[in-house]
């Protein structure tokens, strides 16, 4: 576990350096993110100018919702999205043959080499504010819901991890597919719609159950890789 | 001319072999405006209007934009921007006769041909499961020939500003910022995300002077039946206003990005 966290920390040093040598590109990369959050947020604004309630949920709860949405999003490209990106150029010139032999886990190597800085910022603007709205229109707060709110975030990434990475693994039977990390977006982006929530119980079952599922699903596709080096 | 009729059949072979690239595609224009109807309805629980809108014509409005959204929102910036870091667009682009417009052009519409295979079945799916809410849309011929010319000429003006935004990368190394901020103005001030009705007068009297209201909401109004003649008469102005600026701008940025252009490497 202590190599794989000091592997995790090269992995990030290096991508800060090769995200300083396009420094502009990471700036304003970063800062049209966010207005484009904060645009997606105020749109609720002017919808709420029409109606005091959409389903039971207030503005504020709707606000809540969509930083935690993005929140989360930015944390999901922060940590996959980047690398799930090249998953399909990998399995389709070969470079994966690299990753295979190298003695570490091929679905840790292919999942988490890249760290998106871009990305992180949105991630860090978000948290700032949901802390905002937390304490404006939520405070006081138990600390035991506070704890569930980050154990469901963590529980939810575990699942979109697990759901999104089993769809890569399509490109292992129908070959060249470069736009195949993108299959998964719309299906996720649902969850930026009011829905009952789980609970911290059921979800912990089911990010275990996904995580497995999807490393199974790794290890099966692995037996039918037939690299595409000379 | 013929050489463009070449590079055509040769894209439309290569969509068609890479099909699935093609549905996913179409998958990401198409479901998020779903996702949106789902919203809708919970929105109007309760209400008969929202800005002038009624449930049926906000379900109307989305239909609109899914079908719109895949057809007439081109892509080549990402490629053009690639070809440039990798240093791939000279030898495609400079050594040879091709012109950058009439090649992408050409690719554009070859891709989304084969994309109609999955808008048409799909949007009669989907215009299927909202015919108790579709069941007065119509649209008549001479409406639909409006429709056409205004989808041509929007996707006229959308390809030269997306070829200059990614011929960008020739001064900025990677443009992906810049067309992160075009498709997000287009989400915004051209309709795609939200009707513009529902933001504050200051908002939609902006974008009535920006062009991603004419190359989105306004073909989608056509569709929808909402402009009258004098509306349409403005808007086909306004149309063709930002494609000649869209087509000033392709010709300054091409001919001063070639003069800019340095690939290394053999």
């Amino acid at each position: 576990m202590i190599r794989y966290l000091k592997m995790y920390r090269s992995f990030v040093g290096n991508c800060l350096i090769r995200e300083m040598e396009f420094r502009w590109h990471f700036i304003l990369y970063s800062l049209i993110n966010l207005i484009w959050m904060v645009l997606a947020l105020m749109t609720f604004v002017f919808i709420y100018g029409h109606v005091s309630l959409i389903g039971s949920w207030t503005l504020p709860q709707m606000l809540l919702l969509t930083a935690t949405f993005y929140f989360f999003d930015r944390v999901f490209d922060t940590l996959f999205e980047i690398n799930f990106s090249r998953l399909n150029h990998m399995v389709n010139q070969g470079e994966l043959d690299l990753v295979l032999t190298k003695p570490v886990s091929g679905q840790f190597l292919v999942s988490l080499r890249y760290f998106s800085f871009a990305s992180l910022f949105g991630a860090v603007s978000m948290l700032g504010l949901i802390i905002w709205l937390l304490a404006r229109y939520f405070w006081p707060l138990a600390l035991g819901e506070l704890l569930i709110y980050a154990l469901l975030i963590g529980l939810g990434l575990v699942i979109i991890y697990s759901w999104w990475f089993s769809t890569l693994l399509l490109v292992f039977w129908l070959g060249n597919i470069d736009n195949i990390h993108q299959l998964f977006r719309p299906i996720y982006e649902v969850v930026r719609i009011p829905i009952d929530i789980t609970g911290p119980i059921y979800g912990l079952v089911v990010a275990a159950a996904s995580l497995w599922l999807s490393h199974r699903l790794w290890l099966f596709a692995l037996k039918h890789y037939t690299s595409a080096s000379s | 001319m013929r050489k463009y009729w070449l590079i055509f059949k040769l894209n439309l072979a290569e969509a068609f072999v890479y099909r699935a690239t093609s549905f996913i595609w179409f998958f990401c224009d198409f479901a998020p405006a779903l996702v949106l109807v789902v919203f809708w309805v919970a929105v109007f629980a309760g209400k008969d209007s929202i800005a002038g809108f009624s449930l049926p014509d906000m379900l109307l409005y989305y239909f609109g934009v899914m079908i719109i959204s895949t057809i007439i929102i081109p892509h080549p910036a990402p490629w053009l921007a690639e070809q440039i870091r990798t240093g791939q667009f000279a030898p495609v682009y400079l050594l040879k006769p091709v012109s950058v417009f009439w090649e992408r052009l050409c690719s554009q519409i070859s891709w989304r041909l084969i994309r109609l295979l999955f808008t048409v079945p799909a949007s009669i799916m989907v215009g299927w499961l909202l015919q108790d809410y579709l069941g007065d849309f119509t649209l008549p011929l001479n409406r639909l020939l409006v429709l056409i010319l205004a989808l041509i000429l929007s996707f006229i003006g959308q390809l030269f500003f997306k070829i200059c935004l990614g011929l960008a990368a020739i001064w900025f190394g990677d443009s992906f910022w810049m067309i992160a901020f075009w498709d997000m103005l287009m989400a915004l001030l051209g309709g795609a995300y939200f009707p513009l009705d529902i933001y504050p007068p200051l908002v939609q009297t902006v974008s009535l002077y920006l062009p991603w209201r004419y190359f989105f909401y306004f073909p989608l109004s056509i569709f929808l039946g909402q402009v009258d003649s004098a509306g349409t008469v403005q808007g086909f102005f306004w149309l063709g206003f930002w494609l000649i600026v869209a087509g000033l701008t392709y010709r300054l940025v091409l001919t001063r990005g070639i003069k800019n252009y340095s690939a290394f490497g053999g």
